[in-house]
């Protein structure tokens, strides 16, 4: 099927590129489905590309990347979402807001974005009990 | 809403299943206990709005100067 997408005009995908998001994402309700893209190669930036509404769409990175440290304990709520058996059933991603100003960058490390790729189910789990920052500045190389 | 008045040690159950304590009161502040499944989520309402106005700050990322920037990579 076609869909349009925020970033890259109108793609093609199938049934099984489509993430359900059982919950959405919080501040995003309603958008329950998305697809995962490459911003551009290589896949560096990943887009969480809503299908519902196309112009909801987020830029998402591997966390250690920018954070080599990071860790989290997954709460038995998102395990059981996710029907995670074990930590190789996820990929880990985080949301990236990223202003006009590219060097003011931020990653939000307390709500990381979880994927089940087996099952083809997402979540993002807010953290609760950690000191990470839903701003957490980057150093984008090059910028 | 419901508005219940509760003393130190005295709780309210939801469901069945959760259990609010009240364990100390003071003018400012008080201090509960949870008791609820593992499965069920329990947080502090401003964490869930501070990812959420996060998550609409992030949904405005202006990605022009990071497309250029990864286009100047991609040349070298």
């Amino acid at each position: 099927m076609k869909i349009k997408t925020k970033f890259h005009d109108q793609i093609e995908i199938t049934d099984k590129d489509i993430l359900t998001f059982p919950k959405g994402i919080p501040g995003f309700e309603d958008e329950k489905h998305f697809v995962l893209l490459d911003l551009m190669e290589p896949g560096t930036y990943k887009v969480l590309q809503s299908l519902k509404k196309n112009w909801v769409a987020f830029i998402m990175v591997s966390p250690w990347l920018f954070k080599s440290d990071y860790e989290f304990d997954l709460p038995e709520s998102a395990l059981e979402l996710l029907e995670v058996k074990t930590e190789k059933d996820i990929d880990v991603y985080n949301l990236l807001t990223i202003p006009k100003e590219l060097k003011n960058t931020t990653m939000n490390l307390m709500a990381p974005v979880v994927i089940q790729q087996r099952k083809r189910l997402g979540m993002q789990v807010v953290l609760e009990n950690v000191n990470y920052s839903t701003k957490y500045p980057i150093q984008i190389e090059g910028c | 809403m419901l508005v219940i008045t509760r003393k130190k040690n005295e709780s309210i159950v939801i469901n069945d299943e959760i259990e609010i304590l009240i364990l100390e009161s003071e003018p400012n502040r008080v201090k509960i206990g949870i008791q609820a499944p593992k499965s069920m989520k329990i947080m502090r309402k401003e964490i869930i709005e501070a990812v959420r106005n996060e998550n609409q700050a992030a949904s405005h990322s202006d990605i022009n100067n990071l497309k250029q920037l990864l286009n100047k990579d991609e040349m070298r």
